[in-house]
C-alpha cells in the first residue's frame, strides 16, 4: 500500500447532464451480458429457499453478483451466519479498488458526500468495466453522473432479469431450467480466466478448484473462505517469485 | 434460519454490511491506494480462488434443477466453455453460450 499526495480535485461541481450519457451506455454488449448472469441468479434463488421478494431485495441492497450467490448457495446448506458474512466479505473486498481506482477520477472539489457513497454502491464488475473503457471520451464532471445513471439503470434492468429467472425457472421444462441455473457457475469461471492476465491469476484458479473440495469435506461452511484465503494466498506468494514486481503490467 | 423474515435479516447482515463496507472504505481510501499494490494483487488472488472454489462447489452440490444432471455432464460443459473461450476469439458471452448449450445437450444424449 503505497502513499502519494492526494490530489486536487478540479475546481466546480458536476454536470448531471452526464446521467442520460450513463443511461444510454447501459444498453451494449456488457448489459448484456450482465442480463444473462442475472437471470441465472434468478434462477438460482428459485432453487433455494429465497421468495423473489428476497431476491430482489439483494439484487438492490448488495449488487454484487459472487456475494449473492454466495448467499443463495450458502443458505440452503445450513451455514453460520458469520460464515456466510466472511464469504461474502472476503468476494467483496475487490469492490475496494474498484472504487478506489474510480472516484478520483470522477471527483469535483463540490462533489456532494452522498454523491459519492450512492456511486460507490454502484461500483460493481460490469460497471466498473464500462467506466474504465469510457471515461476517456466524457468529461470530467459529468463521470460521477455518468457512473450513477449508467448503475441506476442497469439496476433496474437487472431486477426485471432476477424476476424473469426465478419465474423461468418455474415454468420451463427441467432440462432447460438446469442449463438457466448452470449460466452463473459457467459465467463465473469464464469469467476468471477472462480476467487472467498473469500465471499467478491462473495459479489462483487451479487452488481454488483444488482446494474447494477438500475444504468442503474439512470445514463445511467454512470451505470457501479457507479455499479462498488458502489458495489466493499461495497463489500470490507464487506471483510475488515469478510474475516479477506489481508495477510492471 | 427458516422464518420467511429472518431471509431480509441475513440479506441485511450477512449479505450488505460485509459487501457495502468495502465500498465504503473505497470512498474512504480513495487516492491513497495504489491499484497495483501487492495488497490489491492479494485481494484479488484470495476472490479468484474462492469464485473458483464456489464453482466447484456449485458442480458438486448443483442447486435445484441442475441436481437433474450427471456430475461428468457438468464438468464436460465447463471445459466446452473453457475450449470455445481460448479456440474462439475469447468472446465471454459465446463461451457461457457453449457451455450452457454443451450442458442442455450432453444431458440429452446421457440422460
Amino acid at each position: 500500500m503505497s502513499r502519494r499526495p492526494k490530489p486536487v480535485a478540479p475546481p466546480g461541481g458536476h454536470d448531471w447532464g452526464g446521467l442520460y450519457e450513463g443511461f444510454t451506455t447501459a444498453f451494449g454488449v456488457p448489459g448484456l451480458v450482465m442480463s444473462g448472469s442475472f437471470i441465472g441468479f434468478g434462477a438460482l434463488a428459485a432453487s433455494s429457499p429465497f421468495g423473489l421478494d428476497h431476491a430482489i431485495l439483494a439484487t438492490i441492497t448488495i449488487w454484487a453478483l459472487p456475494a449473492q450467490v454466495i448467499m443463495v448457495n450458502m443458505l440452503k446448506h445450513g451455514t453460520p451466519l458469520l460464515a456466510l458474512a466472511l464469504a461474502v466479505s472476503l468476494t467483496s473486498i475487490r469492490l475496494m479498488p474498484m472504487v478506489v481506482s474510480l472516484l478520483p477520477r470522477a471527483r469535483m472539489q463540490e462533489t456532494p458526500r452522498w454523491a459519492e457513497f450512492l456511486a460507490a454502491h454502484f461500483i460493481a464488475v460490469t460497471v466498473w468495466i464500462l467506466a474504465f473503457l469510457n471515461f476517456e471520451r466524457i468529461a470530467r464532471p459529468r463521470r460521477l453522473p455518468f457512473i450513477i445513471g449508467l448503475g441506476f439503470t442497469l439496476m433496474a434492468g437487472m431486477i426485471v432479469m432476477t424476476a424473469i429467472g426465478y419465474a423461468l425457472v418455474h415454468t420451463l421444462p427441467t432440462p432447460a431450467a438446469a442449463g438457466l441455473v448452470f449460466l452463473t457457475p459457467s459465467f463465473f469461471f469464464l469469467s476468471l480466466f477472462a480476467g487472467a492476465r498473469r500465471r499467478s491469476d491462473f495459479a489462483a484458479i487451479a487452488a481454488g478448484v483444488i482446494l474447494g473440495p477438500i475444504a468442503l469435506q474439512l470445514a463445511p461452511g467454512f470451505d470457501l473462505m479457507i479455499a479462498g484465503l488458502v489458495g489466493g494466498t499461495a497463489a500470490w506468494a507464487y506471483g510475488r517469485r515469478h510474475d516479477g514486481a506489481p508495477d510492471d503490467e | 434460519m427458516s422464518d420467511r423474515l429472518d431471509y431480509y435479516l441475513i440479506i441485511l447482515l450477512a449479505g450488505v454490511l460485509p459487501n457495502y463496507i468495502w465500498r465504503f472504505f473505497g470512498v474512504i481510501f480513495a487516492a491513497r491506494l495504489d491499484e497495483t499494490s501487492n495488497i490489491l494483487r492479494w485481494v484479488n488472488a484470495v476472490a479468484t480462488s474462492l469464485i473458483a472454489a464456489l464453482v466447484v462447489r456449485m458442480v458438486m452440490l448443483p442447486p435445484g434443477a441442475l441436481a437433474d444432471t450427471l456430475l461428468p455432464v457438468r464438468v464436460l460443459a465447463l471445459i466446452t466453455g473453457i475450449a470455445v473461450y481460448w479456440a474462439g476469439k475469447r468472446n465471454l458471452g459465446l463461451s457461457v453460450a457453449a457451455a450452457v448449450t454443451a450442458l442442455i445437450s450432453l444431458n440429452w444424449l446421457f440422460a
